[in-house]
């Protein structure tokens, strides 16, 4: 007599792959999973899509409205403002990838040290974590600004280095539950080296939440590089970038708002994409939230 | 008498952050290429005046003796003068200051008001449409930019509706409601992140509140729900509230008065970077690490009226 | 003489994201007035649901449903404010994790005054020198002092004696034990239960005393429920379901209860796990784990029968011969 037998007390079965690839087709990944492509590839194929160069300048047509000439209108220079955000694209681009791709080259490998081995190196590595949490990116770029002058190599390292205490936390945490797992035990005790353990147990389980997390982080980088650019610490003119061109239309919020308003939706878009999409695939690919 | 020794270890550390803070600021300054007195005079600049310009901010001695005779004039309350317009720089930001924590102030203000109730409704409605509508509104938040959003507040009551002002500040001495009309905005786009963050941390901290043991006991000795929730539950959960969001005020506080063109002391920062202003840059980051130590020894001193077992233990 | 809590039929289903779950299953229940009844069964089986069912304490995802009479009324047709009445007036509660159950912001006596002043509409010092009483009664020493004092500084027994002056504090006429001494060292484990009987003994409090051990039941209960997959299978007094009891299961429970003096080499142990039910049993839910079964038992379900005065057990096959 088996425990199927017994009317209404079958366990529930274990989530097949097919339900699991079911829920990645759920309307909200599909539209943000569309609007974070569409934004990658908008930025990758600038030059090929855009209709003018971002700084031509045509004053004969300085502040003019959408026509067919120019899709969205130009700017206070005459510049096409369509060209402009779709370039403006390559610089969120670049430095959401690259500030969030320099967080987690220096903060897997603490994350994954600390949690790992523990002892004194983990509690000190903890602690400066807690301080350096809080710490804003913003005075970061200011102080590296200050030295080096303001650029946006130097704006992506200050939002790459802010960022680094959040993903040392998650990976230090993510590492601190794995280690207690049976099967990295059972790896420790069996005398596996311990860069194996790491490498071949350790490491492929914290892919899933590095990716969830890296999801998160793009966006927060994102809006810091258009914060950056706003106050003129990011990209210099007349390298466009989303934060830049709000700036400079501030003077004419009232006679062209469509300059200000144009940026904002596209930084917004992308930025609630990325966060959407964040939340959906730490939804998936959490084991506990499995079953 | 853990609570003595857990103040001075508090305070220990605190010296010895402002001490670190202060040695990364003059040795961030001071590390500058080429010599800061031509930097401040100019290429062109003749002898004398560069001798001159040696002397008042005392270039030419050794790196360590000027590092002295900055922290003791500090102590002092004396930072030197502003290269820009050779005003004291004490002063000024004795000027400014207050402006930018009125502004935080208000900042802070609106978004308890508005997010200490947004968490408990959401917490306790939770998986209904308004926990949906309320997690959805926080989410937007979150994915816009504070200075969007000030761009956006301003061509909506500023522009098109003409009830507050775009810019600009009056002083509360001078014109109390003129000073008001000023900041609300600002003061809501600031808030407006931290309301976001705040709902969220309130609302999980709630439900972790709701779901535990001592609330079931609560419900089982015939409390009403008033009771449990706001008495119980919200002041377990309020300990996440009260938390560091200084990093997120100061920047946020720098770009708001970039916004809004309001002289604060988040702006002298800014503009003091552009300029080049040293003096200046040394005294905001000084007095800013300053502000961030005192204010993480106010939140612990804060956490400990709330929880007894901090108080008891001594540690956090 | 009426019953002080007279349950019928009483079933719970919960609704959870894989379908549904019956907690319990048409269980039916009496307590006298002054009678300790022993709840018992192992993790899962539904004893903590039904007690808390009654009273309404349980999630929204769960559908009551049967009769609970209490006092001439209902239990299970009640507002909620008419229940509130009830909760720490009429009935109260302790739970078994004493330290996290009282809450850490708040100091003993303010826990134990809140439903005094509650209930009782007493005025703050009143409140405050009943509660010293109160605290005297449990056997807590220096009662006054440990007043003004946190949770986290008292130790589990005390706790656990603070949740019971909180209890008592309105004098109920029933006292609901949810495994109040798993959580406690063994020594202070009986000076509570000591304390329970001495209660009962005082104030004439019915109790209903849920636990999975064995060993605490024989202490000071009067009688026995044993419960299994959210159905009652046996009850008993308590002399007679050790001495002779009739369910298999009942048996398993006992033998696997370790006694000093005999060596073993394995403790005894009931194969196999309890099941989670989808809906009501259909048969008897202990088959697959029964030494005893034959194919009425996948068959039918097998209901509570009267096999000696005031000894019913619901089986097709039980245990005549006593242990």
């Amino acid at each position: 007599m088996s425990a199927t037998d017994i009317a209404g007390s079958t366990i529930a079965p274990e989530p097949t792959r097919s339900r699991r690839l079911a829920f990645l087709r759920r309307p909200v990944i599909l539209a943000s999973g569309t609007v974070v492509a569409a934004f990658i590839v908008v930025a990758a194929l600038a030059p090929a899509i855009a209709p003018y160069s971002p700084s031509a300048t045509d004053f004969t047509a300085v502040l003019a409205p959408p026509s067919g000439r120019h899709l969205l209108g130009t700017d206070d220079l005459g510049r096409d403002v369509l060209s402009r955000l779709i370039y403006g694209a390559r610089a969120s681009q670049e430095a959401g990838v690259l500030a969030t791709a320099i967080a987690l080259a220096v903060a897997v490998p603490v994350g994954l040290v600390a949690g790992f081995f523990r002892g004194r190196l983990d509690a000190t590595i903890a602690r400066l974590i807690d301080v350096m949490l809080a710490f804003p990116s913003l005075v970061l770029a200011v102080a590296l600004s200050a030295i080096f002058g303001p650029s946006l190599t130097n704006a992506t390292l200050a939002l790459g280095i802010a960022a680094i205490p959040g993903l040392v936390r998650v990976a230090r945490g993510e590492t601190l539950v794995l280690r207690e797992q049976t099967f990295v035990k059972a790896a420790i005790v069996s005398a596996t080296p311990t860069h194996t353990i790491l490498r071949r147990h350790v490491l492929p389980n914290l892919a899933s939440t590095l990716i969830v997390q890296a999801t998160v982080t793009i966006p927060t980088a994102i809006i810091g590089e258009s914060m950056l650019s706003f106050l003129g610490l990011g990209v210099q003119a007349p390298t466009p970038s989303w934060g830049s061109m709000l700036s400079a239309a501030e003077p004419y919020i009232a006679s062209a708002p469509r300059l200000i308003l144009l940026p904002i939706a596209a930084i917004f878009a992308v930025t609630l994409s990325y966060n959407l999409l964040g939340d959906a695939l730490r939804d998936a690919l959490d084991p506990r939230l499995r079953l | 008498m853990a609570l003595a020794g857990w103040i001075l270890r508090r305070l220990t550390s605190a010296v010895i952050v402002l001490f670190l803070a202060s040695l990364l600021v003059f040795a961030g300054v001071h590390a500058l290429p080429g010599n800061a007195a031509y930097a401040l005079g100019g290429v062109e600049a003749s002898p004398e005046s560069i001798r001159a310009i040696e002397q008042e901010y005392g270039l030419g001695k050794p790196l360590p003796v000027q590092y002295f005779r900055w922290i003791e004039n500090a102590v002092q309350g004396n930072l030197s003068r502003s290269l820009e317009n050779r005003l004291p720089v004490a002063r000024t930001i004795g000027e400014r200051l207050p402006i930018t924590l009125e502004l935080a102030g208000l900042a802070v203000l609106f978004a308890l008001v508005l997010g200490v109730p947004a968490g408990v409704v959401a917490a306790t409605s939770r998986g209904s449409a308004v926990d949906y509508v309320g997690t959805g509104v926080a989410l937007t938040a979150l994915s816009i930019p504070h200075f969007a959003l000030g761009l956006l507040f301003i061509l909506l009551f500023a522009v098109h509706w003409h009830v507050l002002p775009a810019s600009g500040y009056v002083a509360f001495s001078h014109d109390p409601l003129g000073n008001l009309q000023h900041m609300l905005l600002p003061a809501l786009v600031l808030g407006s992140g931290l309301w976001a963050v705040m709902m969220r941390q309130l609302r999980s901290a709630m439900l972790e509140s709701l779901g535990s043991d001592y609330i079931r006991t609560a419900r089982a000795k015939g409390l009403g729900v008033l009771s449990v929730v706001f008495k119980h539950a919200l002041r377990n959960s309020l300990i996440t509230v009260v938390g560091l969001y200084l990093g997120a005020l100061i920047s946020g506080a720098v770009v708001t008065e970039q916004v809004f063109l309001i002289p604060g002391f988040g702006k002298l920062m800014l503009d003091s970077v552009f300029a080049r202003d040293y003096p200046v840059i040394e005294g905001v980051v000084l007095v800013s690490a300053a502000g961030y130590v005192a204010v993480n020894m106010a939140v612990d001193v804060v956490y400990t009226l709330i929880d007894p077992r901090i108080r008891a233990s001594g540690k956090t | 003489m009426s019953a002080l809590l007279d349950v019928r039929g009483l079933s719970v289903q919960f609704a959870s994201s894989h379908g549904r779950v019956q907690a319990v299953d048409d269980v039916s229940l009496t307590v006298g007035a002054g009678e300790i009844v022993g709840l018992v069964g192992e993790s899962g089986c539904g004893k903590s649901v039904a007690t808390m069912s009654l009273l309404r304490l349980l999630p929204p995802t769960a559908t009551v449903s049967g009769e609970a009479w209490f006092e001439g009324t209902n239990l299970l047709v009640q507002s909620p404010r008419q229940l509130r009445a009830v909760r720490g007036r009429k009935v109260s509660f302790i739970f078994q994790e004493p330290m996290s159950s009282l809450n850490p912001l708040f100091t003993i006596g303010e826990q134990i005054t809140e439903v005094m002043r509650k209930h009782l509409g007493l005025s703050r010092r009143e409140a405050r020198r009943r509660a010293v009483n109160l605290l005297e009664t449990v056997r807590i020493a220096d009662p006054a002092r440990r007043l003004s004092e946190y949770p986290h500084q008292l130790s589990g027994g005390m706790c656990q004696r603070a949740m019971i002056a909180m209890a008592i504090a309105c004098q109920p006429k029933l006292l609901i034990a949810d495994e109040p001494t798993t959580a406690l060292d063994v020594t202070i484990q009986t000076e509570v239960l000591d304390l329970l009987r001495d209660l009962r003994d005082e104030l004439g409090m019915a109790v209903i005393l849920i636990t999975h051990n064995l060993g605490v039941v024989a202490d000071i209960v009067d009688r026995v429920c044993v419960m299994y997959a959210g159905r009652k299978i046996e009850e008993a007094p308590v002399g007679e379901i050790f001495r002779a009891s009739h369910h298999p299961y009942t048996r398993g429970l006992i033998a696997a209860v370790p006694r000093l003096g005999n060596r073993v080499d394995r403790l005894e142990e009931i194969p196999g796990h309890v099941p989670v039910m989808h809906g009501p049993a259909s048969m008897c839910s202990f088959a697959p784990r029964c030494p005893r079964a034959a194919d009425d038992c996948v068959e039918y379900r097998p209901e509570l029968e009267p096999l000696e005065r005031n000894h019913t057990a619901a089986c097709f096959h039980p245990y005549q011969a006593p242990v």
